[in-house]
Formats: structure tokens, C-alpha cells, sequence
């Protein structure tokens, strides 16, 4: 009998213990500061409070229930069913704690009103990159919140998928390297992962790459079609930002040749130094000859491909040359998920090409950096314009960054903080 | 036969039509129909050519002092319309300070007016602190140095070189402190020019610093004031009795009474600030140091002043409030027994509901006898409803009403399970029932079928408004939806507007967003490019969410309890998105013209002065975000450049007309947008020279130039000394002391100044357009410049100076306004402007 009470108090405090710790994190105030919560769109404030409410009010109602279980519990076998409970309420709980703090990191990413306003910008970029292609098509582009955080490449939680607790996100959280601020390509990388996400465009594309490769080894088909997701976002990236993409993309994947050069069977990501040459093959393939020439130039001087002995290199040389059939399913071949068109003749790529970027800087003139009426139209192109410039590495490049941190900040503070 | 008859008033109900379809249906008498157009004819027939008479009067002399000239002057500087949007937001913000903490404010009853008050004055202390501050460090400046020996340019340079360093205010709170700032520095620069003038002008002028420390003197009641308005405790006749002011300063006739037909709420701040720039001027031209203070002391007590005449005139009769009484009434019919009539309620409620919607009724009521009539029109509105106050009806009414409107209102659940929907309805068609009345004269009010007449038909008005269309006949139905109106917040006994609860699903094609127009005549087209980013070149989806603003509500209330994406508490400058909604807007944009409103143009000049009973609609559109531009609009420096929080949205193309008849000048300022200069920058740099030409054309021809003559009444500033009104909008419609109407017949004299500045205005603005061409062909690397200043928009100003004519069109003004006789004015025509002096300055900069 004494051992069932010492049970049952054990029980009894574990579950008020948990019942405690759900409360506490209620409370979203303490989650993030209030200067970090004002920092963030009104509506994504709104759409994270309530599913914090809803995965902490799980937490709460499996707590109470194993109270009132407990209460009732006289019998060993009862304490049993209770003592799972338990181990069901502490993982439920972490769970979405896990989920919880998430956010609440990436909420208070958002430090003062500066880096607020440059990350709301972000927000901004995303979900306009994603408009433009989800509207036409009814779909609905779901918010996204951009935060920063250390590394070297971006990532995204995409709205629409199960976080841990088991509840579905509703907000696209799209992390933006501390290193890439202002030049950030990767979060139009990003939005071109939940893009594809939201139109099935990677089962298909990958479907489309494994069998219309025909004039290749099978083995590339197979090794594109794997790596289609990641393809597809940098796909998206291009036809927004051109160039810009492609050098920021360069510059991120150009570590150690090892690293260049290494294949991993389960990695979603292409061999980087052929994602780099896709990349640059897009370029090629819409704009001619450019500045890219010089970066591939570059690169396969520094992963001099001749130099390495490494066992991908059979498989690098033989997808090399598929490269501009590729390219050409990537972004000129129509698809279900597009309306049966392609990605290039919905969103087009010449709009970012370098002469339509000068034409754009020779309309607007000085006040394309200004003016908030140029800055909300066309910051897509802004984007595209200060990484195709940077990517030239020429001119006052302290002076392009500031350039970008200002018009991106102009962008950020002319919508409504929350 | 259904009689309700009281006090030997007799009518008979079931020979009149009800709104209701269950009702058997009946002749409508047949209406007497008024033919307006022998009037207008008339009237334009006599108002066209004021100029063609000769009148036989010698007299080229002129009314005014110089003093009184400068005086009017001033009052022209100091007058700035953006003023009266700053105290508008101020007004808002403050009343947030205690919306909050206010659940109920009917149940505070007593303590609600202290409570907001002790609120207010936590909130403005350190704005007026700084205000004070401000202003002693201009004094200090300016004191001990002769006034004289300052250029204008060495003004304006001190001016612009102030920088603050003071707290964390809101964006509102350092507009306000750049209007102050603006203010002080027009008395500095008018009282120099006074001095360089000499004492032949004004006699004297007080030491500078005396008369800046009088103007800090005068922050404190004008806060108050603000405050008043954000309680909608303002006295009503604030407006008259600030241009009274003005007209005692300058000895002309103060004959103006404002009749109880004038919307007690439409020039409040106006008035505002024409109290205060009045008081600023006066304390400049004050003659000594006691003239200064009594006018502080004056501008302290002046609220209570007009207070205690209005009371003496309304023989202190306190008005009861109307939301307190639609509450006891609300629950009287809920209380009602079975059978009992609910005549009894209705009669305790008419008064409160007359006092407060109908002081027109009022009158005519007071003649007849009071009590009479309100019987009468409780009998026979109790017969109209009666049928619907049973619980065993009510419920299933309350039931329809939630039935059509939850996907748009969201009612809570414990509405959903009771009757007081109903009971609500009830009320509602009964208020609207007043508000609708026409006014009523004592004859009608005498003869009972005429009032049976005029009361069903605004009773069927407000039951189509306030039931559920299956309710009533299907040819009075105000829509073809399945909606109804309902009254909002729904969680707070004042309830402030109405919410339609049909959202309308459109598409806003091209061609109807550039002719439907929104405030002071600007296409929806514009609107949506300048306020959203949105290209209306293309169909643009949207949801439509329509509102009705209520007796105690101003249009801004509306945006801080709606809930919807874009229009909510947290949306800053939320309410700057809702659009009256016009007859044209309902048709073109709702397929519904019932579900419109005509508005007078003067009243949707501007959406401050939005009034009770007008509608409006907001456009949900998805993707859409309101831009407020990172620009200061504070007008004034902060210390290590900072920049104060924006907390204006990006700006739609404006025009201001300012006709000095002093100065004998007319400057003209075109306010392009961001988005209208972006338009035409772009072009330019493109050169697509023709493409320009067009933007240029559209924007100052087809919107600018037909936004000023449309709204000459609010758009036009008039600097004449006998015109201390400044706008045509402020002087009375009602006036009868102009000496030409014996003349002229019915025409007032406020008509034919209209028509006259018309002329000018149709005039100047055909050889501006010229001067905007000429401008663009050789000087829009200008133009280019200032649209790349990080400001919102640019201003192309346009100036006629030296005009021949003007001189005597000042004097038949002053003929026209009593203070002159006319001379011979065979003569007169509109004169002819040579090519304007042009400037360009970014961002909007009106004079």
C-alpha cells in the first residue's frame, strides 16, 4: 500500500510538474521580448500565438486528464496506465517545447527596430518571390518569418508541415545567414522550396529528369532526378534574381575540394561543384555570354576537377555534359504544377538579365534606391540588381552593401509593425 | 381599422404601407412633385455673370486697416490643413489611452468623463512640457535682439537648422510638435515683417518674446480642446464662434447664427484651429501686455463660455444620452408582458432619440407641443413593430440576423443563444426612423396624415436597413443579399458604426477603378497604386466590407475594432482604407446602387470630416499592404539625425489653390504622389517623351485640375480681408447680410463668390497646365531630382504675382460682403495670368 502511495505522489508531482512548466510557457510574453513581438507582421504575431495556444493547451489537456486519471487511480494496474501517461505528458511536452522555441528564436532574432525592419524586408522579398507565381495559379502564399541565425547556408520550416509536437505550421520560417544579410538570395532559394512544396513541382520534375535524360547515361537521370528538390529551388532563385543568385550560390558552396567534389548518396543537394556549373549554365542559357563566364572560369580553376581523385568524378564528368538538357527541363520544359507551362515563361528570367537590370537602374534613376513607390515594386529586382552587382566584385562594394542594407530597411519600415 | 390616436391626433395606420412583407400591401398616396429645375435655372441665370451689371455706386476705397490686412495675412499663413488631420490622430490616440481600460462606459456613467480626462491629461503633460520648451527656445533666440534686424532667410535658416533631442513621442505627437514649431516661426517671421513695416502699419507689435510666451499659454486649452473632441463634448458652435473672432478683429458684421440644422460635428476641427490660429494672431497685433493676457485667459474660457450660452439658449435643458436611453429601451421591450403595447417604451425613448438626431424635429416639436407629438409617433410606431416584440418573434428575428450575418460579424456565443439581436433591430429601425425624418415645419407636424407620411417613410427606410431582408417587401429591399446591417462593436453597449453583413466577392476592372472616385474626387485607381503599391491596370479580387459610421462614431473607430486582415486595432492609420461609398461606388463596384449613399461633395472632401449616417467600404485585398514610407513628416530635426517613427501612409495626388487678393497673387501646388512622379520620372529617363506627356496630363489635367474644381469650396484658399473664413466651405450657407441681394434677387452673396473664384480657379488652372508642359520640356532634371529625395512625392508650385484685376475683384468682394458699395463694374473681367514663377519641391508642401 505504501509503495502505491509513493507512487501515486511521484506520479502526482511529475504531472503537476509538467502541468507547471505547460503553463509557464503560456505565457508568450516571456517567450520574446515585446520589442522582438512588435518587430513581426501584425497577422503572423496573431497565427504563431494561437499555435502556441494550441500545442501548450494539448499539453494542458493531456495534463489534467492524467490528474483526474490519477485522482481516481486506487488500483496497481491503474498506476501503470498512469505512469505511461506520464512518459506520454513529459514527451508531449518537450515536443512542443521544441516546436515552441523554434519560433521564439527566431521571433527574437528581431533586436532592435534596425534589424527588425531589415528582416520584415526579407518577409517581404519571400512572400512577394512566391505571389507571383502562386496567384495566377489560386493558390494561397502562406506568411513567411525570416530570421537570422549563424552558418553558412540558408534553410526553411515550411508552412504546411508537421512540426514536432505533431501540429501543422502555418508560417514559413526561412533562416538568413548572418554572412549573406544583404545580399540574400538563399531566402528566394528558400521560398522556392515551399513554392514547390505548395505545387508538387519536385515529384514531377524529379519524374521528368529521370526519364527525359534520355541521351544520357541512366545513371545521371537517376542522380538529377534525386537531387530535383534542391534544383527546383535554385531554379526559383534564378528566374527571380539572376546572376545574384548564382554568385551568392558560389560563393556559399565553394569550400574544401573535398567538399566541392563530394557526393553523398542520401543528400538532396547536388554535387556542388555541378550545382554551381547548373547554375552558371542557367545563366548562359537565357542571357548569353556575361560575367558568369568569368566566374566558372574561376572555379574550375580553383576545383580543378583534372586535379582530384575523388570516386564522384565519373559521375561529375558524365552530368557535366547533361548540364544544358537539364537546364533546359529545369526551366523551359511546361509542367502540371505551373499550368502546364514553364517556370521561365511565368516568372521571366530576362527581367533580371544584366541589361534589363541596367535598364531599370537608367529609368528610375537615383531614386530607385529612394523612392519607397520603386522600392515596393520592384524589390525583387533591387535584389537581383546588388548581388548581380557584388557578384561583379567591382566598384565600392562597402558602398553596395550599405546600399542594400538601406533600400532593404526603407522596404522593411514601410509596413506596419505588429 | 388600426387607430392609435393621442391628444386629438388622429391617423390611421393600415392606409399607409409598412416595409413589412408580411403586411397587406396598399395604394401609396400619390406625391406633389417639386420641380427643381426652375430654380437652378433661375438661380444660374443670375449667379452666371455677376460681372455684366453696372451698378451706379461710386466707391474705390478700401474697408480694411493695413493692420487687419496682415492680420488676414497671418491667419492665411497660420491656417494649414494638415493641422487639422494631426489633431484628428491625436484626438485617436488619446481616447486609446482609456479605450482599454474601459469595459463598459454607460455603467461608469458620472466617472467616465473625469476617468478619460485624468487619461488625456497623463498623455498630453509631456507633449506640452515640450511644446513649452519648444517654443522658450525660440523665444530665447529671438528676445533681446531686434526683431528688425532679422532677413526672412535668416529665419527660415534658424528654423531649419532647430534641432530636438527630446523624448520617445509617437508619430503623431511630433507632427504636432512640427505644427507648433510652424506656427511660432510665421508669428516670428510675420511680427519681423510688422517691425520692418513700421508703426504706420499696426502702431505697435508686444516684444516678441511677450507674445511667444503668451502663444505657450494657449497650448494647454487647445489640448483640451482636442480632448473635448475625442468626447464629442466640443461646443457646437465652436466653428461660428471662432470665425466670430476674426470678424470682431476686423469690425465686420458677426450676424452669423448657426441654425440646429448644421452638423454639430462637421467643422469641429476647423473650428479647433481656427480658434487658436485666431488667439496666435490676435496676441501678435495685441496692443498691450493686459490686451495679451485677457486674450489667453479668453482662449482658456471659451469653451465654457459657449457652453453656458448654448445651455441659456436651449434653456438648460440637458440633452439625456441617446446610447444610455437606446439601452433602457432595449430592455423595456424586453421586459414588455404579453400583449402589452410598447407605445410606453417608444414614448420614453423618442425624446432622447429627437434631441440627439433631430434637433430640426425638435423645434417644430417645441411649437406644437412636446408631448403630443412624440405620443403620436410612439402610437403609430408601436403599431409598426409591435407584432415583432414578442419573445416567441423576437427570437427567431435574433436567429436571422445571426443566421445572415456570422461569417462577417463573428458574433460570440452568447449572442447567438438570446433575443437581444432582436431587440436591437427594433431599436435601430426606431433610431433611424428619427434620424431618417425630413425636417419638419410646424404645419406638417399640425397635420397628422402628412406626419403619418413623413414618419412610414423613413420608418421603411431604417426596417430595410435593420431587418433581415425576408422581413420586408422585396421592392424595398436595399439589396439583393442576404444581410443586414448590425450594430458594432458588438462587445461594447456604445456601439459607434454598422457592419453589412454580406462581404461582396469582386473584381475591380481597369476601367472601374479610374471612374469610380473616393475622397475629394481622386480615382479609386490612384488609391489603390498610391496607398497598396497595386497596378489597377489590371482586374485586381478583392473582398468588400461595407460600414455605416453611427451618431457617435467618427470613421476611425471603425478601424480600431474591426478584426479583418489589413483593418484592425494593430494596423496603424487602418481606417485611412475605408472609401465612402457613393451611390457611383455601390453601382460600379457593388452592382447595388441601394446599398449606396450621395454624399455632398464637400463632406467626402476629405475623410476628417466623415459624418454620421455616411457609408464607407473597405477593400480586402489579398496580397495588398498599406505603405506608411520611412519618411519624417514630423517637420522638424532630431538631434544625431534620428528619425522619428513615420506613422503616415504614402500620399495620394492633392492640389491647394491660394488666391491672395491682399498680395494680388495666386499660387497653384500640384502634390504628384511618389507612385504619379515614379510614373512620369520613369518615362522621362526612358525617354518616352509622348508616354510622359501622357502621365503629366493625367495627373495634373485629368486629376488634379478636376479635383480643384470640383472641390473649389475646400480646395481654394481665399486671403481677402473681408473673407477671414478663408475657405468657402466656412462661411454660412445661410447668410443674408450681402448687400447684393437686394439686387440680385434670391442669389446670396456667398453664391456669387463662389462662382467668382470658380472663374478664377477654371481660369488659373487651364494656364497652369500650360506652365506644368513648358515646366517638363525644359527643366525636369528638377522634377527628376526631387522625386529622388527620400521624401513621399513631389510639389510643382506655381505662383502669378502682381495680377492686374485682382485689385478690383477685392473690391467688389468687399461690395459683395457689405463693406463696400459697388462701383462701376462694367469693366470687370477675370483677369489674364501671364507664365507663372514655378517650383519643385519633394514631398507634399502646401501653403
Amino acid at each position: 500500500m505504501a509503495t502505491t502511495i509513493s507512487i501515486y505522489n511521484s506520479l502526482m508531482r511529475q504531472v503537476n510538474h509538467w502541468l507547471m512548466a505547460a503553463s509557464k510557457l503560456s505565457v508568450v510574453e516571456h517567450l520574446a521580448s515585446p520589442q522582438a513581438w512588435q518587430g513581426i507582421d501584425h497577422q503572423i504575431g496573431v497565427m504563431l500565438r494561437e499555435s502556441f495556444k494550441k500545442s501548450i493547451d494539448d499539453v494542458l489537456a493531456q495534463a489534467t486528464s492524467l490528474q483526474r486519471q490519477l485522482e481516481n487511480a486506487g488500483e496497481q494496474a491503474s498506476l501503470s496506465a498512469a505512469k505511461r501517461g506520464v512518459q506520454d505528458l513529459r514527451n508531449r511536452y518537450l515536443k512542443a517545447e521544441e516546436s515552441i522555441h523554434f519560433y521564439t528564436v527566431a521571433i527574437n532574432s528581431r533586436t532592435t527596430p534596425g534589424i527588425s525592419a531589415l528582416l520584415r524586408g526579407c518577409d517581404i522579398l519571400c512572400v512577394r518571390s512566391m505571389q507571383e507565381l502562386l496567384k495566377p495559379l489560386a493558390k494561397a502564399t502562406p506568411p513567411v518569418l525570416t530570421y537570422i541565425d549563424k552558418g553558412v547556408g540558408a534553410s526553411i520550416l515550411k508552412a504546411g508541415l508537421r512540426l514536432w509536437d505533431g501540429n501543422v505550421s502555418n508560417v514559413a520560417a526561412i533562416k538568413v545567414t548572418q554572412h549573406n544579410l544583404y545580399r540574400p538570395t538563399a531566402i528566394i532559394h528558400e521560398t522556392g522550396h515551399q513554392m514547390a512544396h505548395i505545387l508538387n513541382w519536385n515529384e514531377e520534375l524529379s519524374a521528368a529528369l529521370n526519364n527525359e535524360l534520355t541521351n544520357h547515361a541512366p545513371m545521371v537521370g537517376e542522380a538529377f532526378s534525386r537531387w530535383s528538390s534542391e534544383m527546383a529551388a535554385d531554379a526559383f532563385a534564378f528566374v527571380h534574381t539572376g546572376f545574384a543568385a548564382v554568385a551568392a550560390l558560389h560563393d556559399v558552396v565553394s569550400g574544401m575540394p573535398h567538399a566541392v567534389f563530394a557526393y553523398h548518396q542520401h543528400d538532396p543537394h547536388p554535387i556542388s561543384y555541378l550545382r554551381v556549373l547548373m547554375n552558371i549554365e542557367m545563366c548562359r542559357q537565357f542571357y548569353g555570354a556575361g560575367p558568369w563566364d568569368d566566374l566558372e572560369e574561376a572555379f574550375k580553376d580553383t576545383y580543378d576537377i583534372n586535379m582530384i581523385a575523388v570516386p564522384s568524378v565519373g559521375l561529375i564528368n558524365l552530368c557535366v555534359s547533361a548540364l544544358p538538357d537539364v537546364v533546359n527541363i529545369l526551366l523551359k520544359r511546361k509542367f502540371r504544377a505551373f499550368g502546364e507551362r514553364s517556370l521561365s515563361a511565368v516568372i521571366l528570367p530576362e527581367r533580371v538579365s544584366p541589361r534589363e537590370l541596367e535598364k531599370l537602374e537608367q529609368q528610375a534613376g537615383p531614386a530607385l534606391y529612394t523612392s519607397h513607390a520603386w522600392i515596393w515594386k520592384e524589390c525583387l529586382r533591387l535584389l537581383a540588381l546588388g548581388g548581380y552587382k557584388i557578384g561583379l566584385g567591382k566598384g565600392d562594394l562597402p558602398a553596395l552593401y550599405k546600399q542594400q542594407e538601406e533600400w532593404m530597411t526603407k522596404l522593411g519600415f514601410a509596413v506596419e509593425l505588429n | 381599422m388600426n387607430n392609435y390616436s393621442t391628444n386629438g391626433m388622429e391617423a390611421g395606420l393600415a392606409q399607409f404601407e409598412t416595409p413589412f412583407a408580411d403586411m397587406p400591401l396598399r395604394k401609396e398616396q400619390p406625391e406633389e412633385k417639386m420641380t427643381a429645375e426652375g430654380f437652378f435655372a433661375d438661380l444660374f441665370q443670375q449667379a452666371e455673370s455677376p460681372f455684366s451689371r453696372t451698378y451706379e455706386t461710386a466707391s474705390n476705397g478700401q474697408a480694411l486697416s493695413p493692420a487687419g490686412e496682415e492680420y488676414v495675412d497671418l491667419l492665411a499663413e497660420l491656417n494649414d490643413p494638415e493641422f487639422n488631420e494631426v489633431l484628428y490622430e491625436m484626438a485617436d490616440e488619446v481616447e486609446d489611452t482609456w479605450r482599454n481600460k474601459v469595459s463598459n462606459e454607460l455603467a461608469m456613467g458620472n466617472n467616465y468623463i473625469p476617468f478619460a480626462t485624468k487619461q488625456a491629461r497623463d498623455y498630453f503633460a509631456p507633449m506640452l512640457r515640450e511644446s513649452e520648451s519648444i517654443i522658450d527656445r525660440v523665444t530665447q533666440h529671438f528676445s533681446g535682439n531686434n526683431l528688425g534686424d532679422h532677413s526672412e532667410t535668416q529665419i527660415d535658416q534658424f528654423f531649419d537648422n532647430l534641432e530636438f533631442n527630446h523624448g520617445q513621442y509617437s508619430p503623431v505627437q511630433e507632427q504636432f510638435f512640427g505644427k507648433i514649431i510652424n506656427s511660432v516661426k510665421k508669428v516670428v517671421k510675420k511680427g519681423t515683417d510688422l517691425v520692418k513695416k513700421g508703426i504706420s502699419v499696426v502702431g505697435k507689435i508686444l516684444p516678441i518674446d511677450l507674445v511667444l510666451g503668451k502663444i505657450k499659454g494657449l497650448i494647454k486649452p487647445l489640448l483640451d480642446k482636442v480632448l473635448k473632441f475625442a468626447i464629442a463634448k466640443l461646443p457646437k458652435n465652436l466653428q461660428p464662434h471662432a470665425q466670430g473672432l476674426a470678424k470682431k478683429y476686423l469690425n465686420l458684421e458677426t450676424t452669423e447664427a448657426v441654425s440646429d440644422e448644421a452638423s454639430p460635428t462637421e467643422n469641429e476641427l476647423d473650428g479647433i484651429q481656427t480658434e487658436f490660429n485666431n488667439y496666435v494672431a490676435q496676441l501678435l497685433f495685441a496692443p498691450t501686455e493686459p490686451d495679451a493676457q485677457h486674450l489667453t485667459v479668453d482662449y482658456e474660457s471659451s469653451d465654457e463660455t459657449l457652453e453656458r450660452t448654448a445651455n441659456y439658449e436651449a434653456g438648460y435643458v440637458q440633452a439625456p444620452s441617446l446610447d444610455a436611453a437606446r439601452e433602457v429601451f432595449i430592455n423595456d421591450l424586453k421586459n414588455l408582458q404579453a400583449g402589452e403595447s410598447p407605445a410606453p417604451a417608444i414614448e420614453k425613448f423618442l425624446p432622447a432619440a429627437i434631441l440627439a438626431l433631430q434637433p430640426a424635429i425638435k423645434i417644430a416639436i417645441s411649437i406644437v407641443g412636446r408631448q403630443k407629438v412624440i405620443n403620436f409617433l410612439a402610437g403609430i410606431l408601436a403599431n409598426l413593430i409591435s407584432k415583432y416584440v414578442p419573445a416567441a418573434v423576437v427570437k427567431p428575428l435574433a436567429a436571422n440576423i445571426i443566421d445572415v450575418g456570422m461569417s462577417a460579424i463573428g458574433f460570440e456565443v452568447h449572442e447567438t443563444n438570446n433575443a437581444d439581436l432582436g431587440y436591437e433591430a427594433i431599436a435601430n429601425t426606431i433610431q433611424e426612423t428619427m434620424q431618417n425624418m425630413q425636417p419638419l415645419n410646424e404645419t406638417t407636424v399640425n397635420d397628422s396624415q402628412e406626419l403619418t407620411m413623413h414618419l412610414l417613410q423613413a420608418f421603411e427606410q431604417a426596417a430595410a436597413n435593420n431587418f433581415p431582408p425576408q422581413y420586408i417587401r422585396e421592392e424595398l429591399r436595399p439589396t439583393k443579399q442576404r444581410a443586414t446591417w448590425v450594430a458594432m462593436p458588438r462587445n461594447q453597449p456604445v456601439k459607434v458604426y454598422k457592419k453589412f453583413t454580406h462581404v461582396y466577392d469582386i473584381t475591380i476592372e481597369p476601367q472601374t477603378a479610374s471612374t469610380v472616385t473616393t475622397f475629394r474626387n481622386l480615382p479609386l485607381a490612384n488609391f489603390l497604386r498610391d496607398k497598396y503599391g497595386l497596378d489597377p491596370s489590371k482586374p485586381l479580387k478583392a473582398k468588400v466590407h461595407v460600414y455605416e459610421i453611427g451618431r457617435s462614431g467618427r470613421l476611425s473607430m471603425i478601424g480600431k475594432w474591426e478584426k479583418l486582415p489589413g483593418l484592425n486595432a494593430q494596423q496603424p492609420k487602418s481606417w485611412v482604407q475605408l472609401l465612402p461609398l457613393t451611390t457611383q461606388a455601390a453601382t460600379l463596384l457593388l452592382k447595388e446602387p441601394g446599398m449606396g449613399k450621395e454624399a455632398d461633395p464637400k463632406k467626402i472632401a476629405t475623410r476628417f470630416k466623415a459624418l454620421p449616417g455616411q457609408r464607407y467600404y473597405y477593400l480586402e485585398i489579398e496580397g495588398a499592404r498599406l505603405r506608411i514610407p520611412p519618411v519624417n513628416r514630423s517637420k522638424h530635426k532630431h538631434a544625431d539625425n534620428k528619425q522619428p517613427a513615420p506613422g503616415i501612409e504614402s500620399r495620394s495626388a492633392d492640389i491647394q489653390a491660394v488666391i491672395n487678393f491682399i498680395k494680388s497673387e495666386i499660387k497653384l501646388n500640384y502634390y504628384f504622389s511618389e507612385e504619379d512622379a515614379k510614373a512620369v520620372v520613369e518615362k522621362l529617363n526612358s525617354n518616352d517623351f509622348l508616354g510622359a506627356a501622357m502621365s503629366i496630363r493625367q495627373s495634373v489635367k485629368t486629376v488634379l485640375n478636376d479635383m480643384l474644381l470640383k472641390n473649389v469650396h475646400t480646395k481654394v484658399k481665399i486671403v481677402h480681408e473681408a473673407i477671414p473664413e478663408l475657405y468657402l466651405e466656412h462661411i454660412g450657407d445661410q447668410q443674408q447680410q450681402f448687400s447684393p441681394r437686394d439686387i440680385i434677387g434670391s442669389v446670396t452673396g456667398k453664391e456669387i463668390i463662389a462662382k467668382l473664384i470658380e472663374k478664377l480657379v477654371e481660369k488659373i488652372s487651364g494656364n497652369a497646365y500650360e506652365a506644368v508642359v513648358n515646366f517638363f520640356k525644359a527643366r525636369s532634371t528638377e522634377f527628376k531630382q526631387a522625386q529622388a529625395q527620400p521624401q513621399d512625392g513631389v510639389t510643382i508650385k506655381l505662383a502669378w504675382t502682381k495680377i492686374t484685376g485682382m485689385a478690383t475683384i477685392r473690391t467688389v468682394i468687399n461690395a459683395i460682403r457689405g463693406n463696400l458699395s459697388l462701383g462701376n463694374l462694367s469693366d470687370l473681367t477675370i483677369p489674364s495670368f501671364s507664365a507663372p514663377e514655378l517650383t519643385i519641391e519633394a514631398d507634399k508642401r502646401f501653403d
